[in-house]
């Protein structure tokens, strides 16, 4: 454990020296230092702005995160249960999931208020993974433990609640696995393009505008810092969840 | 309880069960044995209702049925109690422990059933199926996976249950050994397509069985034939 910790700050020192030597052959305009991406850092946790700019792309992701699992796990579900309701809705689901996100981002654009963009552009790039990760579960519950149901005559709320939901559970927290780090870089491009007035992302199009590449590489690294920070925070979660039912 | 005539089974063009006539009395341990992969399992599971395709007609007395089944089929996401206590809507905890103090399990009603063994997972499922209480209770084959030793242990543990509830249980196995020890009437399954070839009934109670008996293994010596020859 602490080798493997060891080896990751080499590894990320490493990179920084690699980056530092390459600034110094490139204009900083082209490739600032990591001393002045560093600073510009600093300065722009110097602004107390900076809090509101995170924290609303962090609440656009995570209300967007929400959404889809309130639409999209119960049609998982349905679709995972029902085989003539998957066919017909699995075309529309493999529509949505093979859109690229730069169309979902220029179609609400012309569709939507600008503030509505980033959480329409989550839900859209999101929701088929969630749809199709549950109904996978759904699908694959042992067909023997629904005979057993069968046998002691459960309702249909106790297969639900004690079969299907249970079994599902592995499916949902790969699916949660896999949207929360796309999530913030789906937010991040909605930002950047459709202006919403606030966020990391519009922050980033301000600093491409003026050419500050090196505000921008502070942004997207703490676009990385968040979804590294949230990604373990889930991990912790799972981690502690599955010791404390062993 | 359950009468069964001329009963017909075939999976697509393979004739499985042929002309099928059982008898299951009320009350009593019926085993049904017959080489592996008879069709001993799809007997249980038209008499059961899990399938219904089949020709000829079964005629069933009980409204409840509760089912041992060759794995155990618990719900790993539960502890014992609850995965005992999900058949019923009206609890009656005494009676579960005494269920399982039968079963000689009752230290485990707290433990998730991930951290039981195989034989400790199947008295789970056995627990399961009496605290149901259903007029008949099926069990295929739930000792397969069993050492002797535990067997022999749960053959007592269930005839004590029994005893005590007068349940019908009807069994299927390919164990000679384990259809003298618990049967009141054993049916005999050929190879297949499956018939019944013989039926043999004991009537020594549980208790006083033992495989030197001659009575018993005179009896064990007749299915050998039957098998064999």
């Amino acid at each position: 454990m602490k080798k493997s910790f060891l080896n990751k700050i080499i590894g990320l020192f490493f990179l920084l020296i690699l980056w530092y030597l390459l600034s110094k052959t490139f204009n900083p305009i082209i490739l600032p230092s990591p001393f002045e991406v560093a600073n510009s850092m600093i300065n722009s946790f110097k602004n107390l702005n900076i809090f509101s700019n995170l924290g609303i792309t962090v609440f656009r992701a995570f209300l967007g995160l929400i959404f889809s699992f309130i639409i999209g796990f119960p049609l998982g579900v349905f679709m995972g249960i029902n085989k003539t309701f998957y066919e017909t809705i699995r075309p529309l689901v493999t529509f949505i999931q093979s859109m690229p996100v730069i169309s979902w981002v220029l179609l609400a654009l012309i569709w939507l208020d600008n503030k509505l963009i980033p959480l329409f552009v989550v839900v859209a790039a999101v929701i088929p993974i969630i749809i199709l990760n549950i109904a996978e579960g759904i699908k694959r519950v042992d067909e023997k433990l629904l005979q057993m149901a069968d046998i002691y005559n459960f309702s249909k709320i106790k297969i639900l609640k004690n079969i299907y939901i249970p079994s599902v559970a592995g499916y949902f927290e790969s699916s949660l696995k896999i949207v929360l780090g796309n999530s913030f870089k789906v937010v991040v491009m909605a930002e950047v393009l459709s202006h919403p007035g606030m966020g990391i992302g519009e922050q980033m199009s301000w600093a491409r505008i003026n050419i500050e590449t090196a505000d921008l590489l502070a942004w997207s690294i703490i676009v990385v810092l968040i979804t590294f920070f949230f990604m373990e925070l889930m991990n912790l979660f799972f981690r502690s969840k599955s010791d404390k039912s062993k | 309880m359950i009468k069964v005539n001329k009963l017909e089974k075939k999976y697509d063009n393979l004739l499985v069960l042929d002309n099928i006539q059982l008898n299951i009395k009320k009350g009593k341990n019926s085993v049904i044995i017959g080489p592996s992969g008879c069709g001993k399992t799809t007997l249980l599971n038209i008499i059961s209702g899990i399938d219904n395709n089949y020709k000829g007609t079964v005629k069933k007395e009980f409204t409840k049925i509760g089912y041992v089944f060759q794995e155990d089929r618990l719900l790993n996401w539960k502890d014992v109690r609850r995965n005992i206590q999900i058949v019923k809507k009206n609890q009656n905890f005494e009676y579960m422990k005494h269920i399982l103090k039968i079963l000689e399990i009752e230290d485990l009603i707290n433990q998730k059933v991930t951290n039981l063994s195989g034989g400790q997972r199947q008295r789970v499922s056995i627990a399961r199926a009496f605290y149901y209480d259903p007029e008949i209770i099926l069990l295929d084959e739930p000792f397969k996976s069993l050492d002797i030793y535990l067997k022999k242990r749960i053959y007592e543990d269930i005839l004590k249950l029994k005893m005590e509830t007068g349940k019908t249980l009807v069994m299927v196995t390919h164990d000679i050994r384990e259809a003298l020890l618990l049967a009141d009437n054993i049916f005999i399954l050929s190879n297949m397509p499956s018939k019944i070839i013989k039926q043999i009934n004991i009537n020594i109670p549980y208790d006083k069985r033992s495989l030197d008996d001659d009575k018993l293994f005179e009896h064990e010596r007749e299915i050998y034939k039957l098998f064999f020859n």
